[in-house]
């Protein structure tokens, strides 16, 4: 071909020729229209020219100027395979190889793609693992999904394909594999299991076979299999299947594999459990073994709860639960979670488990545990819903008993006759009949509940005999008692000063060591638990509130603080004094029924009152101690007054101080009065009068 | 007596002291420490500084041995004179030289300058020793105070095995019978009848002389005695003489013995009272030895 002829072709002709010279060359042979045409489309300008210059079509186009530049003899075609034709260029293919391709069916491709993919995995094939085969070597073969899954249909019609072997499947449709049939199935047999049905039930057969010899050898009965036990031995295998991350597969492979035709395993269930459990299908119910198996911590803490009821006969707290699971091992729970939070998550009739950070909330249908109440801090639960308003009517009674003994109502009326002071014994009278009063409106509304077994209701009247006898006793004594011209004092204040835990450790910090690590208030009742009086909190509403004062289910009792603080860290004086406050306080609050002591005409009356007064540290208390710190006609009185005013108001009271300093006649209260003011706050918890 | 028992513990008051007042039971130590208690009390002024009080208390029994001796003793000391309770933390926690600190602080607070510790032979050495540390404190604190111990005749033998009290001891009262005059003196007070007797009249003597003879001189069973003798002259017609009050003492002697006799128990009484035989009624020496042979076997 000359480059006369060359240079009189059309610019569109000049791109196709070049097109095909390319195919040409990338292929090494000669080139159909659609290969010319998918090599001009790498050039887009080009591409662009020739959709722009015809109308038709692409591949169109490119055809009829192929067959016009090969009736003018630029080009060449070998001949056609199929409806392809096949051109070449001179200039771009050397002889030898201007020649046609050699010609392969697709089914002929496919079954070599079948025999390709057999070889590589060593075994027998699905459609699934020929099609992944032919799209990684796409360059290869550019057969369609569809068309490999056609043409192996039809290969195992022609035999030309062989069924080697079918997988489980519940509707007996399993997977098929396939070989070439001049493959020798011996030689790449397929290695079980295929399947995660057929791994799940290999795995089970195992394990049962397990189960069977223990049991041989401890000469019993074997155990069904929980779907749990199942994944723990599946999981110990050196190759876990990644679908035992989500327990519900196993399930459901489990579920398929019992209603499969020909079934492997089957269920079986218990009378009042909801776990269901596994045996082979060929094992007759008399062969296995039910007894005293739990499957889940549910099912343990359940018959730990319920034989805990049963032996001791009332609700049972998490003490007892541990002492029935120490009995027998078995009832010990399988989960990391300790025992009472297993205890409180099983005895939720509601449930909110977070899954992959959604909370999914929903009732529990099989309640094995019921909370019964609590007690102080103690939680009980009973088994059954028959019984439940008994366990109630149990705890009730149980937390009343605890607060009456709490009130020490008995052991007050029986120190009204040895309490030195009839206002101080007056208050406490009046704070018994409160306390008893309250206590016997609680038992006759719990009595009238009707609820309740017979020993605990026999309990219940006892303690409220009991009840109104201290109430019928304490007013005989209010009655008659010694002096009755303080009747106006007829009503004791029960309301009791009060600090939150974190008031109490911003207290305690400056004293006590361990306190001033702690930094979460919550910890702090730890230790000082039964040191110091707790009252409950009246304005309680959840532990969850923001508000310390709704959030908190007890207070401190903020004289029982100071009393405690006093004997800990206090020095002689704050020590004797809050000995004598304690001794003859007991639980009364109210300082009105102090103040009489201060007008006494014995020196140690006056000083009881004083040392009183330093510990509850109302308004009016201080205000009366600066009153007998100035007037009171004995030193040691008016030493102890300028003591409490200064322990309670600290660097408030250095007007006080210097006045006394000036006027006192005593001179150990002017030494005194010099020397305090100029201490700190803290240093009056050790200073000496 | 008991005048000269309480001026010689006054006498060395000043000096903050330990006395011990001894003596066998029912002579009269526990009225003279609360009677003097009572009189230091009426004395008593507020205002005034040179006055104190004082208080009487008796110990509970602290054996030997039995652990934190010293402490158990402050706190019975503290919680006796100051009429509060000792915290129990305060107490755990702190060395016995703390709480006797913490006691002086007290005793004070309430110008306690004296204490009757009764029964103190009831105490061991070491809680002895540490009432001892209690009034070192007091003196090394510039305090006042005076302990006396209160005690039968084994006290002296108890405290002379420790040098440390035993030289501390500034005077050792012992309380003695009284003679015959004593209890004439006595009687006269106590009962109108014996007020009328005449000492020049043998017989009036002979009465008194029964009657100190019976008690032994013992003041704490005049005294007891005075009132059963009381009960039954009101029966009586016409006057008492000496087998009227020998047959008073008898009576209440011989329900005695057979009230032992009845509990199968062996009479050992407390050999004081001249002229009481100690087997008279009781068991004979038969007896006890099978019943120590019952113990024995019971063992």
């Amino acid at each position: 071909m000359c480059k006369k002829i060359l240079g009189k072709l059309k610019s569109e002709h000049r791109i196709v020729l070049s097109a095909l010279e390319v195919a040409n060359i990338a292929h090494q042979r000669v080139a159909t229209v659609n290969e010319v045409g998918r090599a001009l489309l790498l050039n887009n300008r080009d591409s662009r020219l020739i959709k722009k210059s015809y109308s038709a079509n692409l591949n169109k186009a490119v055809a009829k100027i192929l067959e016009q530049l090969y009736i003018r003899g630029i080009i060449f075609s070998p001949g056609v395979i199929g409806s392809n034709r096949y051109y070449g260029s001179e200039k771009a293919l050397p002889t030898q190889t201007r020649a046609l391709p050699s010609l392969t069916t697709r089914r002929r491709r496919v079954l070599q793609i079948v025999r390709d993919t057999a070889l590589a995995l060593g075994r027998a094939v699905r459609t699934s693992d020929v099609i992944g085969y032919a799209a990684s070597h796409q360059n290869d073969f550019d057969i369609s999904p569809e068309l490999i899954t056609r043409d192996i249909l039809n290969l195992k019609a022609t035999g030309d394909l062989l069924l080697v072997e079918s997988t489980l499947r519940r509707d007996d449709q399993g997977k098929n594999y396939y070989l070439p049939k001049d493959i020798d199935p011996t030689d790449l047999t397929s290695g079980r299991p295929l399947t995660w049905l057929e791994e799940v039930a290999g795995s089970f057969k195992k394990l049962w076979e397990e189960r069977v010899h223990e049991a041989t050898a401890s000469d019993r009965l074997p155990r069904p299999v929980s779907s749990g036990e199942l994944r723990d031995h599946m999981l110990a295998l050196p190759q876990s299947h990644p679908n035992l991350h989500k327990r519900m597969y196993l399930v459901n492979a489990l579920i398929q594999l019992s209603r499969t035709g020909s079934a492997v395993v089957k269920k079986v269930r218990r009378p009042g459990q909801r776990a269901v459990l596994w045996v082979l299908s060929d094992v007759p119910d008399d062969k296995i073994d039910l007894g005293d198996l739990f499957i889940s911590d549910a099912e343990r803490i359940g018959e730990a709860v319920a034989r805990a009821v049963r032996r001791l006969g009332r609700p049972v707290n998490v003490k007892d639960v541990r002492a029935e699971v120490k009995f027998d091992p078995l009832l010990c729970p399988a989960s990391t979670a300790s025992l009472p939070s297993v205890i409180c998550d099983v005895s939720k009739v509601q449930r909110q488990p977070c899954r992959q950070g959604v909370d999914v909330r929903y009732s529990r249908r099989l309640v094995r545990v019921f909370r019964a109440g609590r007690i102080d801090n103690d939680s009980y639960y009973y088994h059954t819903q028959e019984g439940l308003d008994d366990a109630k009517f149990y705890v009730q009674f149980e937390h009343l008993k605890r607060k009456w003994h709490a009130c020490g109502s008995t052991e007050q009326l029986n120190s009204l006759a040895g309490c030195a002071y009839p206002t101080i014994a007056l208050g406490r009278a009046l704070l018994v009949e409160k306390d008893a009063k309250r206590m016997k409106a609680s038992l006759e509304r719990l009595l009238r509940t009707r609820h309740g077994t017979a020993e605990a209701r026999d309990h219940a009247e006892s303690l409220h005999d009991q009840v109104r006898s201290v109430t019928g006793q304490i007013q005989i004594w209010l009655r008659d008692r010694p002096h009755p011209t303080l009747n106006y004092l007829c009503e004791v204040n029960t309301e009791i000063p009060t600090w939150t835990a974190a008031e109490l450790l911003a207290f305690l910090k400056p004293f006590y060591p361990l306190a001033q690590e702690i930094t979460d208030p919550n910890r702090l009742i730890r230790l000082v638990f039964r040191s110091i009086r707790r009252v409950p909190n009246p304005h309680f509403r959840s532990r969850f509130k923001q508000s310390p004062d709704e959030a908190a289910e007890y207070f401190f009792d903020r004289t029982d603080a100071l009393f405690y603080a006093a004997q800990k860290w206090g020095g002689f004086e704050c020590c004797f004094q809050s000995a004598l406050a304690a001794s003859h306080l007991g639980l009364l609050r109210d300082a009105r029924f102090i103040f009489p002591l201060l007008t006494m005409n014995q020196f140690e009356d006056r000083l009881t009152g004083v040392a009183c007064l330093a510990f509850l540290q109302t308004t009016e208390a201080v205000e009366r101690l600066r009153t007998v710190a100035v007037k009171d006609e004995s030193p040691a009185v008016r030493g102890a007054a300028l003591w409490a005013c200064g322990f309670i108001e600290g660097e408030g009271i250095n007007d006080l101080l210097t006045s006394r300093q000036k006027d006192d006649p005593d001179l150990y209260i002017r030494e005194f009065s010099a020397r305090a003011q100029h201490i700190k706050p803290l240093d009056w918890w050790t200073l000496q009068v | 007596m008991m005048k000269e028992m309480i001026n010689r513990t006054l006498a060395v008051h000043a000096l903050g002291a330990l006395v011990l007042w001894y003596g066998q039971s029912r002579i009269g130590k526990t009225t003279t420490a609360l009677y003097m208690a009572e009189e230091i009390h009426k004395q008593f002024d507020e205002s005034n500084p040179d006055t104190f009080r004082a208080v009487h208390y008796e110990v509970g029994r602290i054996r030997s041995g039995s652990g934190n001796e010293w402490k158990r003793a402050i706190r019975g000391f503290y919680q006796a004179t100051l009429q509060s309770q000792l915290d129990e933390g305060f107490y755990t926690r702190n060395a016995p030289e703390v709480l006797a600190r913490q006691v002086v602080h007290g005793l004070r607070r309430r110008r306690i300058e004296l204490v009757f510790v009764d029964e103190a032979g009831t105490l061991s050495l070491e809680a002895i020793r540490g009432l001892c540390l209690i009034r070192d404190t007091a003196a090394n604190e510039g305090w006042t105070l005076t302990i006396v111990l209160i005690g039968m005749d084994d006290l002296p033998d108890k405290l002379i095995k420790i040098p440390r009290i035993h030289l501390r001891l500034l005077d050792t009262c012992h309380f003695t019978q009284y003679e015959v005059e004593d209890t004439w003196h006595l009687l006269e007070k106590l009962h109108p009848y014996f007020a009328k007797l005449d000492r020049r009249v043998k017989a009036h003597r002979e009465q008194v002389e029964t009657v100190h003879e019976l008690c032994g001189g013992l003041p704490g069973l005049i005294v007891s005695y005075i009132h059963k003798l009381s009960y039954r002259l009101r029966f009586l017609k016409g006057d008492a003489d000496v087998m009227f009050l020998r047959a008073v003492h008898e009576l209440s002697n011989e329900s005695m013995m057979n009230a032992l006799k009845e509990s199968r128990r062996v009479y050992r009484p407390y050999e004081v009272v001249s002229g009481t035989p100690a087997n008279e009624g009781g068991a004979s020496p038969e007896d006890t030895a099978t019943h120590r042979k019952r113990k024995r076997s019971r063992r």
